[in-house]
Parts: C-alpha cells; sequence; structure tokens
C-alpha cells in the first residue's frame, strides 16, 4: 500500500521535475519559457535536506507593463527538489515493510503540501495556459476557478500542489463563458499571497485581464 | 397595399385552415423555446444555489449524488459522518468554516435539515448573497425551528406555530416525532432555490427527537422520553450527513479535498461544487440535448403543415390566381402573395407561440418551484432564444418558396380553362 503511493509519488515528482506533461499536451507553446529559472535536471547536485525558505529567484529584467509568458515549471522554486529526497533515503530500494519508506512518504507529504511558490513573480504580468476548474459559476459562465497544468483524468496521482495551481479572477462584468477543463490562456497580474502564519503557506493569484481559449 | 388588402380576404376565407397551421406552429414555437428556457433556468436555478463554498464534505458517495443531496435535496444520503471525523476535519487549519447538515427527517414533504448557527451567517447562494430573515432569527432553544420561505407561505406558518417533524422523507409519514413538537421562530427570505423549501433545527434537535428512538424504529410503549426530560440527556450529535466548507484560501482546495478524501479513520469524500455541478450539466446534457431535438422535429412538423396546407390551397384557389393575373397582377405579384402568406403565418405563429410561453410560464411559476425548486425568472428573450426564432422564421420563409413557385408557374389559362 505504502510502496504504491510512494512509487506514484515518485512518479509525480519525477515527471514534474522533467516538466514533460507540466503543461495543457497537445499544443506548441511557442517560444520556450522566458524564465530565469533553470530546469530541475536529474544531474543537479543533490540537496541533502529539504528546502525551507523559498529562495527569490533573480526575475528577468522585465518592466511590469510587458507581459511575460510563463510556463508552470517557472512557478516552481529552483531548489525545491523532492528528488535529492529520494535519493536520500535511495527510494528504489526501499521494500514495503521497511520504517524507512513511511518515513520517507510521511516527508514527501509534507513537502507537497509545503509547495514554496516563487516570490520574485509578484507583481508580474503574465501569461499562462492551463485547465479551468470552476469555483464560482453561473449557467454559463465562471467567475473564479482554479487554473492547473493537470488535472481530472488520473485519480492515481495527487492533485496539483499549490504551487502549481493559480487562483484565477475573472475581470468583473466579463466571466468566462466556458466549462470545466475547457484549456485556456490566462494574462493578467500574478500575484503571490501569504494565506495563513504556517511556512510555506502561499499561492498564486491572477486578476485576470483577459482569459482566451488556448489554440 | 391592394394587394395586402386581398391576401388578408383570401386568408380569411380559408380561416379554419389557416388557424390550424396558425396553431400548430405557434405550439411547435412554445415547445422549442420553452425547452430551451427551462434547460437554462433549471441551470441557472441550480447554480444559484451555492456560492461561496469551496468544498463539500460527505460519507464515500459520487460527487454528483452528494451535490444534490446535500445542497439541492434531492436524493437521500449513502451514509453518515461521524462527529468525531466532522471535528476532524472542522480542525484543520486552512478551514475557515464549516457547516454540519443532518439530513433524514421532514415535516409535510419539505426536508427538515439539522444544522448550527454557522448556516445562517456564512452560507451563500446567487452572488455572494447571504441568508436573510423575512422575520424573527435563528434557532435558539432546543425545539425551535427555521422556517424557508416557500414552507411559511404554502403551510401558512407565522412564528410561534407549532411544527411537528415527521421521519423519512414521505410527505405523508406515519411515524411522526408528535411528542416533541417544534416552535417557529424565524422564516427565511425568499432566495428562489431550495433552501426557501426547507425547515431549518439545530443538530441537538435532530439528536433530540431521536433520543428514544431505538435501532431505526419509534420507542416501544413505556420507554419514549418526554421533550422536557430528553432536554437534559447529552445531545452531542453522534453523526451529521454532509458538511458545506469554507476555506481560508481557495487556492489550497485541492490539498484540503486530498486529505478528506484520504482520512484515513472513515471514507469520506470532499468535492468541489463547481466541479460536481459541471459533471452533473454533463450528465442532463445528453438529455437536454435530446429533449431540443425533439422540440426541433416539432417544429419540423409543424413547418411542414403549413406546406401541405399551402399547397393543397393552391388547388383550390387557381380560379382566384387566375382572376388575379387576369385583373393584371403579375406573376411576381402571385409569388409575393403566397411568400406573404407563408411569412405572416410563421411570424404571427412565432408571436403567439411566445404569447402562449410567456402565459404558461406565468401560471405554472409556482408549481414548478413549489414541486421541483426551479425558480422560473420572467426575464426577455435570451439572445440564443431570438436565433431560434430567427431560425424557425428563415425556415418558414424557405417553405414559402416551393408553393409560391408553384403559383408562379400556373399559367393563366390553367385556372381560367374548366376542366371536368
Amino acid at each position: 500500500m505504502y510502496t504504491s503511493t510512494l512509487r506514484i509519488l515518485l512518479c509525480l515528482c519525477l515527471m514534474l521535475l522533467s516538466g514533460c506533461d507540466a503543461g495543457p499536451s497537445g499544443g506548441e507553446s511557442g517560444a520556450p519559457p522566458a524564465s530565469a529559472t533553470p530546469g530541475n535536471g536529474a544531474g543537479d547536485p543533490v540537496v541533502a535536506e529539504p528546502p525551507g525558505q523559498p529562495v527569490a529567484v533573480p526575475a528577468e529584467a522585465a518592466s511590469a507593463d510587458t507581459v511575460r509568458e510563463l510556463d508552470w515549471d517557472a512557478l516552481i522554486p529552483a531548489d525545491w527538489n523532492p528528488q535529492a529526497l529520494m535519493d536520500q533515503y535511495d527510494a528504489g530500494e526501499l521494500s514495503d515493510t521497511d520504517p524507512k519508506a513511511q518515513e520517507l512518504l510521511k516527508e514527501i507529504k509534507r513537502l507537497w503540501d509545503e509547495a514554496p511558490v516563487v516570490k520574485s513573480l509578484d507583481g508580474q504580468r503574465v501569461k499562462l495556459p492551463g485547465f479551468v476548474v470552476p469555483l464560482e459559476m453561473n449557467a454559463k459562465s465562471i467567475n473564479e476557478f482554479l487554473l492547473v497544468p493537470y488535472y481530472g483524468a488520473c485519480i492515481h496521482v495527487p492533485p496539483p500542489p499549490t504551487n502549481q495551481t493559480v487562483h484565477v479572477i475573472a475581470p468583473s462584468g466579463h466571466p468566462f463563458e466556458g466549462e470545466l477543463f475547457d484549456t485556456v490562456w490566462v494574462t493578467g497580474e500574478l500575484t503571490v499571497e501569504k494565506y495563513s502564519n504556517d511556512m510555506g503557506d502561499a499561492g498564486y493569484r491572477i486578476q485576470a485581464g483577459s482569459i482566451e481559449p488556448y489554440e | 397595399m391592394q394587394l395586402l388588402i386581398l391576401a388578408w380576404k383570401s386568408l380569411l376565407n380559408r380561416r379554419a385552415t389557416a388557424l390550424l397551421t396558425l396553431l400548430s406552429i405557434s405550439f411547435s414555437v412554445l415547445l422549442l423555446v420553452g425547452v430551451e428556457r427551462l434547460r437554462t433556468e433549471a441551470r441557472e436555478s441550480f447554480a444559484n444555489t451555492i456560492s461561496g463554498t469551496d468544498l463539500i464534505l460527505g460519507a464515500r458517495s459520487g460527487a454528483v449524488q452528494l451535490l444534490l443531496y446535500s445542497v439541492f435535496h434531492i436524493g437521500d444520503a449513502t451514509n453518515n459522518i461521524s462527529w468525531k471525523s466532522y471535528q476532524d476535519i472542522a480542525a484543520m487549519p486552512r478551514v475557515d468554516w464549516i457547516i454540519p447538515l443532518a439530513l433524514g427527517d421532514s415535516h409535510r414533504g419539505f426536508r427538515v435539515i439539522g444544522t448550527d448557527q454557522g448556516y445562517f451567517t456564512h452560507y451563500r447562494y446567487g452572488q455572494n448573497q447571504s441568508l436573510a430573515f423575512a422575520r424573527g432569527g435563528p434557532f435558539q432553544d432546543l425545539y425551535d425551528v427555521v422556517v424557508g420561505a416557500e414552507v411559511a407561505k404554502s403551510l401558512g406558518y407565522r412564528l410561534g406555530d407549532a411544527v411537528v417533524v415527521a421521519h423519512g422523507a414521505s410527505d405523508v409519514s406515519f411515524a411522526r416525532h408528535a411528542d416533541k413538537p417544534f416552535r417557529v421562530v424565524g422564516i427565511l427570505e425568499r432566495s428562489g432555490t431550495p433552501l426557501d423549501r426547507a425547515l431549518y433545527v439545530s443538530l441537538q434537535a435532530i439528536e433530540a427527537i431521536h433520543v428514544d428512538w431505538r435501532n431505526g424504529g419509534p420507542p416501544p410503549p413505556g420507554q419514549s422520553i418526554p421533550a422536557g426530560q430528553a432536554r437534559e440527556m447529552d445531545l452531542t450529535p453522534r453523526a451529521i450527513t454532509a458538511a458545506l466548507i469554507g476555506l481560508k484560501a481557495r487556492i489550497a482546495t485541492f490539498q484540503v479535498q486530498r486529505r478528506i478524501n484520504e482520512y484515513p479513520e472513515e471514507p469520506l469524500t470532499a468535492i468541489l461544487p463547481g466541479v460536481a455541478l459541471s459533471q452533473l450539466w454533463g450528465l442532463v446534457g445528453v438529455a437536454e440535448n435530446a429533449l431540443l431535438l425533439v422540440s426541433v422535429c416539432v417544429v419540423i412538423v409543424g413547418l411542414i403543415g403549413m406546406l401541405t396546407a399551402l399547397l393543397s390551397s393552391l388547388n383550390e384557389r387557381r380560379r382566384e390566381m387566375a382572376i388575379l393575373r387576369s385583373v393584371g397582377a403579375r406573376p411576381a405579384h402571385v409569388f409575393a402573395l403566397i411568400m406573404g402568406e407563408a411569412f405572416a403565418l410563421t411570424t404571427t405563429g412565432v408571436l403567439t407561440g411566445v404569447a402562449l410561453l410567456y402565459a404558461v410560464l406565468f401560471s405554472t411559476r409556482q408549481l414548478i418551484e413549489y414541486r421541483f425548486g426551479i425558480h422560473l425568472a420572467q426575464t426577455g428573450l435570451s439572445a440564443h432564444e431570438l436565433m431560434l426564432l430567427g431560425l424557425v422564421l428563415l425556415a418558414g420563409l424557405l417553405v414559402g418558396i416551393l408553393p409560391s413557385y408553384r403559383a408562379y408557374r400556373l399559367s393563366l389559362a390553367d385556372g381560367l380553362s374548366i376542366r371536368v
């Protein structure tokens, strides 16, 4: 039971790190992400302990009025590296009954829950693609939704962590006319919001200027 | 102008067929727009019922089912949640507020909901509107009850009236909690949602009316506990049916949902209302489309009826056409005459159909709200409905072309020479 959950988490971490399926598939997002965040390759130096405070990543020299197209990897701090934890515990070799496996599972869950954010993104105008998960809706339109890079199809993996979720508020008077799991481009100012006093409990929010269908 | 008067008189001469054609078109339009209207209104009504709730907590079941029984009072719960689990969830650091719901009892066909004061402060419907009291206030005493607007209206309740709650959810019940009557202390303002059709008591009250019930049955003779004595007992709820959760930050919705779904001590389900609603609409969408298809077919049948009437009238009107031609009307006039008739029939049919729709809406509004909890707003025609009506008009014109063309082609001699 534990091992299977472990494997799933491991797979998910790898998936996220390699960034292969992190965005909605089936479309060229065009230019490579204009992100200063280096990808967490598997060859990165191993960080022994899980990162505490997210370290600010130097932002691109972008002025406030230019829109920066983000990909989902750019929302994860460079030093947030669950893979290191896996390596530390030698996850592949652990058996079901090994108490270390349960310890690792707990650690991973904690790390996953923590999901630190990239603070330097605060206040930037960004454009981000993703799936719509409605929060507030009318018969035909959605006023508030969560934007996620993957959702729904796969119940085996945990839902996206908070740093892979963006709370989008549609422009007032112009709700998004669409449905669950529509793919959209959201453009607007990204704010990083601390929502509780717990360490790392922060999330992204976009007060959207426009919401367009993803082509 | 003269042509119009002639056309009108000619139509009057054939008023029985014309009226029947008109009737079939207007009924088909009524059906078409009615189905469309009911579809959007039902969706609007459902979407308006819940707002501001981030997660709905229930025993393990399907998302749509949990949504239906917890919020819309449709169907029955699969299972209860233990009070301890509820308290554990309520104590989660990311939970801002939580409203418990205990279902299963009713009063003359209206559901009785056991909840707490949080219901009146945290529940939101429509566009972030909170519940308001038309009269009175929330329950304070153990045997106080707050009633929804529709309940108060249809049962004629006023503040201070006594209410006896029945066991089970049926209109007719043989197991009443008659020994513990409730007193109406508050009447909610009308919200146009299923909330209007419910009664609200405290969780402790739900516990109190069942305190002497054993193994799902009423107390054996001599063992019932009177209302006053029940007050003194421990009325901590043992279980609730569902709970509505508001989070401190919506961004953490998935995390809290996951944690609830993986709660180790009891199988629980947490759903996002918006997602469950979308799933519900995906389900009923199939039936809606089938209904729409049928009503489109009915419109087509109505238009074919008009075609038949026009075509067969051409035979009767051979003489009429010929006389028109002989006094100077051109073939184009004849064409315009028949086209005009088709257009006039369709337009009048559409207009009477819409008038009928509003008449029906107006007269059945209360019944629909009472029976189904769907609030039909008396709004004008939506863009989509106008488009449907435009399509019907266009189809009517197209249908008119065939008989017009035939009349156009009929020669003058054809009408004047009598064939026996």
